[in-house]
Parts: structure tokens; C-alpha cells; sequence
């Protein structure tokens, strides 16, 4: 029973919680044995609140069982990466050096999940302050790929992709600054949404860089992923960069057609390196999205190189200031992997930086011009190469990161930049077993559209359906 | 034009209160050598923008249209 209750999407525990087919009692004990059995091998979960989780579970069916019903997370068990804080509680955000650091605050999101009923399972592991592609943490643990656990999961997210594939969660938040929510959605066959600069509050969250981060879903499915987009977006007062518009209602507008959309296949010379295998499943996920309706056309895109370079600098230069007392202070606590994703900042000149941010506005009218007057979305690869070994991708010397960032972001990193909404959308596995994404690239605030053609896509595919064969294993890889 | 380690050794200890070894230093030297060149290069082939708050109002003024 508690297999066959993990087994089913979000969307579908919903309806049946509502409908009282089944309780939240039984869905967070699924959950919870789930992790007891699982998380030795993937690692996701950093901290596991049973007992609380467990209550959060019997106040839910008490509501339910006296017909109020908060909305579709209502019961669900989730869990998120660990740097959403909960006022009194400890967000470790991946590092060693908070372990101590108790939140006085509660973030936005958490705040808009714990009133719509869902029910908090623990926290999740991730790259220490969200400073890193590849799920590794010297801290924690590195997260593993629950597909094959000697592969790393992505990350920055790197929990909330392993414990959504690996069915420990039927959802979870990450954050994306540079590809943080698509690369581990794409490494660990999820979908994951990374949405519009502004539209999913901060408040409360773990900064990593202010110009690039944003909040957003990682799911089993693109309707599990709108349910949770849904969930979380709309103006925040707290955060004044959030868009005041009314949030579009993602679950219903994922049942139209996609006939008639057309869908950019980049010809830009950035995008040829790319593995055969992976080629071979991006192009086959094309000749389905073809049948299913859209039509796909060639696009040249502006340099993304050269909007890389720049979102490269702001990226260092915000890191640094939002860690330039701890440097100073307690460098020694930080892995090497951070301190070199950090470092270079303190060296960037002011006037580069403001530079590079008074570019922002123009490159992104010249993206969407260029772009979105002949495509409804772009569709591109999240990762370029089959999902790489833990021990490929290890950190050895201070020479390999600024290698190492280019080979596993070059198609994410970007995005960030201009502000634009992208999902990660499964389509397929390599012959080692190991999934492989694709990325939908649209207009500001097109998350509706995008998500309604990866709904669509899993329609009419069934990789999203495709579940790990984890085993129950003692922690042999830790 | 080349930044030096040196100068990364100087600029971090005098400016930040960091302490950087030669070696370290040489390895962000080119690092932030890259960063910069990079950058030039690439407002070269844009004009800046001075209105404050331009990127948030150009993300809601070409927002996409709403889906039927």
C-alpha cells in the first residue's frame, strides 16, 4: 500500500485526499519509511522531522475530515532545500558554517505552503550555499543520483531532485541562479521549473546572487509542477521585485491545445557540442512535440556566450559581497569548492559590474525581439553530455571549477541573466540508464505556456512514469 | 593588459582582509583576467541603459500574452 500511494504523482494524491480515499496519515508514513529505506544511498534529506511531520499529517485529516479543504496541497508530504528559512528553526543552507544559525524569519514560500496544508518532511541536502552544478557537498555528503548513485544528482537542488525521483517527496522547492533547478531536475529525470525573474517572492530565502536567483517547483510531472507553481507565485510586499500582476491559475491552463505554437530550435554554433546519445533523445522529443501539434522551426539566438560572460561577472561579484564578512572571518569553514565559486568576486571592478547589470535591459528587448516575435518557446538542452560520475566531477585542484561551471552550464547559466522562465522536461534515458532533458526557454512570465506544452509532451510520452529501481542499500557510497 | 598576481595578493589583504597565496592568487588573477576580457567584449556589441528599474519593467512590459 505504501508503495502504491508513493507511486502516484502529486496531482493524483491530491484528488484522492481530498476525496478522503486516503489520508495524509498514510502518505507522510509512506514517505517517511521511504526515507528510512532510500536516503542512506541518495542522500537527499539533510534533516528528517518525523514526529513534527507526523502532526502536520493528523491536522490535516482533522481538517479534511470536517470538509475544509485548504487547496491542493492539503496533506501532501513535501520537502524542500534546506535554505528556505523557518523562523526558530535551522536552515544549514548546505555549509557547516550554519549548522547553529537559527532563522528569525519565515520565508515567503514556506509560509504560502504551511497555509495551504502541505506538510513539511524535512530539509534537503544541496551545494553549500547554493554556490555549485553538481550535487557535491564536503559537508553533508555529496547527493547521489538515485538512477545510479555513483552519478551525482545536479544541484544546486540537489536533495529536492533525488528526493522527488527517487519518490521520497511528491515535491519540493529549489532555487535557480544559474540552472540550480534544471539541471538537477534533468539529471534526475523531474521536471523543474525555474521562472521568471520576479515572479516567486525571496523573502526569506538564502541569497546567493540578487540579480539571478529565483524560487521554483521541482515535480514528478509538469501539472505536479504547476500545482506547486501555483502554490508559491504572486506579488510579495516583502520582496519589491516581485511582479504585482495577478499570477495566472497554471493547473487549469495546462489543458489547451499546443496546435499552432512554434517551438525555436537554436542554430547558433554554441549549441553543436552536444553528445550523440543526448542529441539523439533531444531530437526525438522534438519529432514528438511535431505530432503533438507544434511546429518547430529553426532560430538563431543572440550570443548566449556572450550574455554567459556577463552573467558569469554578476554572478561573482554579488557572491562575494554576500559573503565578504564570513570570508574574512571563518574562511576556513568553507569547502574549497565554494571559496572558488566565491572568491574571484572580491576582485571584479565596480565599474564592471554595474556595466554588466546596465547591459541587462538592453540584451533582454534584443533576446525577446529577436526571439519571441518567431517562437513561442525555445527548446534546447539542459546538460549537453550524459549525466557525469561523482568522481568525474570532483573538485581536485582550484584550476579545474571555471572548466568544470562552463561544461555543466553552458545552457543554463544564461537564462538567469535575462530574467526568462525555462522547465526542465525528461525525455528520455541514455543506455547507461541515466535521463536526459530537455529545456523550454519562453517570454517573461510565460510559465503557463511552457508548462502546458511539457504537459502535453508527457501526454503523449511516458518517461516522466519511468521510477528508479533503488535499492535498500547500507550508506556503501558515502 | 594583464592583471598580476600581485596585484590579487595586495588588492585582497589592503581592500578585503583576505590573505591569498601567490599560487591562489596567480589562479584568480587569470580567472578575473577572463571575467573582465569577457565582459569588454561583450559591451561592445550592446549600448548601456541608465533608466533605473528598466530590466523589472521591460519583464512585465513583454510579459506573453495570456494563453486561451
Amino acid at each position: 500500500m505504501a508503495a502504491d500511494i508513493r507511486a502516484l504523482p502529486l496531482a493524483a494524491l491530491s484528488r484522492a485526499l481530498q476525496r478522503r480515499e486516503l489520508s495524509s496519515m498514510e502518505a507522510t508514513r509512506a514517505c517517511l519509511d521511504a526515507i528510512d529505506e532510500h536516503n542512506p544511498t541518495v542522500n537527499a534529506f539533510v534533516s528528517v522531522e518525523r514526529d513534527a511531520a507526523l502532526a502536520q499529517a493528523a491536522a490535516a485529516d482533522r481538517e479534511l475530515g470536517t470538509q475544509q479543504w485548504r487547496g491542493a496541497l492539503h496533506g501532501v508530504p513535501l520537502a524542500h532545500k534546506d535554505m528556505f528559512y523557518r523562523a526558530g528553526k535551522v536552515s544549514t543552507c548546505g555549509s557547516a558554517l550554519c549548522v547553529d544559525r537559527v532563522a528569525s524569519v519565515t520565508a515567503a514560500v514556506q509560509q504560502r505552503m504551511g497555509d495551504g496544508g502541505a506538510v513539511y518532511l524535512g530539509s534537503l541536502n544541496m551545494s553549500e550555499f547554493a554556490a555549485g552544478p553538481t550535487g557535491h557537498n564536503a559537508h553533508f555528503g555529496h547527493c547521489r543520483n538515485p538512477w545510479n548513485p555513483a552519478h551525482i544528482s545536479g544541484g544546486s537542488s540537489s536533495g529536492s531532485g533525488a528526493a522527488v525521483a527517487a519518490r521520497l517527496a511528491f515535491g519540493s522547492l529549489g532555487s535557480d541562479t544559474g540552472g540550480s533547478i534544471r539541471l538537477p531536475a534533468a539529471m534526475c529525470g523531474v521536471v523543474g521549473v525555474k521562472p521568471t525573474y520576479g515572479l516567486v517572492s525571496r523573502h526569506g530565502v538564502m541569497p546567493r546572487c540578487w540579480s539571478l536567483d529565483a524560487v521554483g517547483p521541482l515535480a514528478r510531472t509538469a501539472e505536479d509542477a504547476a500545482i506547486l507553481l501555483h502554490a508559491v507565485a504572486g506579488h510579495d510586499p516583502r520582496d519589491r521585485t516581485t511582479d504585482p500582476s495577478p499570477r495566472p491559475d497554471y493547473p487549469a491552463l495546462l489543458a489547451g491545445s499546443i496546435g499552432g505554437m512554434t517551438v525555436g530550435v537554436p542554430t547558433n554554433a554554441a549549441f553543436a557540442d552536444v553528445d550523440a546519445e543526448v542529441r539523439a533523445r533531444l531530437d526525438a522529443s522534438l519529432r514528438a512535440l511535431e505530432a503533438l501539434g507544434a511546429r518547430v522551426i529553426p532560430v538563431e539566438l543572440p550570443d548566449p556566450r556572450v550574455i554567459y560572460a556577463l552573467t558569469n561577472l554578476v554572478n561573482k561579484a554579488e557572491a562575494a559581497t554576500i559573503h565578504a564578512k564570513w570570508m574574512r572571518t571563518r574562511y576556513d569553514e568553507y569547502s574549497l569548492s565554494a571559496v572558488n565559486r566565491i572568491e574571484a568576486g572580491f576582485h571584479v571592478p565596480a565599474t564592471h559590474y554595474l556595466d554588466a547589470l546596465r547591459l541587462r535591459a538592453p540584451l533582454l528587448e534584443k533576446f525577446t525581439q529577436e526571439v519571441f516575435a518567431r517562437v513561442d518557446a525555445v527548446h534546447m538542452p539542459v546538460i549537453g553530455m550524459p549525466v557525469p560520475t561523482i568522481e568525474a566531477t570532483e573538485i581536485r585542484s582550484t584550476e579545474d571549477v571555471p572548466a568544470l561551471m562552463e561544461r555543466v552550464t553552458r545552457f543554463t547559466r544564461w537564462v538567469n541573466y535575462l530574467g526568462l522562465p525555462a522547465v526542465s522536461v525528461p525525455c528520455g534515458f541514455t543506455a547507461s540508464e541515466l535521463p536526459v532533458a530537455y529545456q523550454l526557454l519562453g517570454r517573461p512570465f510565460a510559465e503557463a505556456r511552457l508548462l502546458r506544452i511539457a504537459h502535453t509532451y508527457q501526454q503523449g510520452t511516458d518517461w516522466h512514469r519511468r521510477v528508479p529501481a533503488l535499492q535498500a542499500t547500507e550508506r556503501a557510497h558515502a | 593588459m594583464s592583471i598580476d598576481a600581485d596585484l590579487i595578493v595586495v588588492q585582497a589583504r589592503e581592500l578585503h582582509q583576505l590573505d591569498v597565496g601567490k599560487a591562489r592568487a596567480a589562479e584568480l588573477a587569470h580567472e578575473v583576467q577572463a571575467l573582465i576580457d569577457n565582459a569588454l567584449k561583450a559591451a561592445q556589441s550592446a549600448h548601456f541603459d541608465d533608466e533605473p528599474d528598466r530590466f523589472l519593467y521591460l519583464l512585465s512590459a513583454l510579459r506573453d500574452p495570456p494563453l486561451l
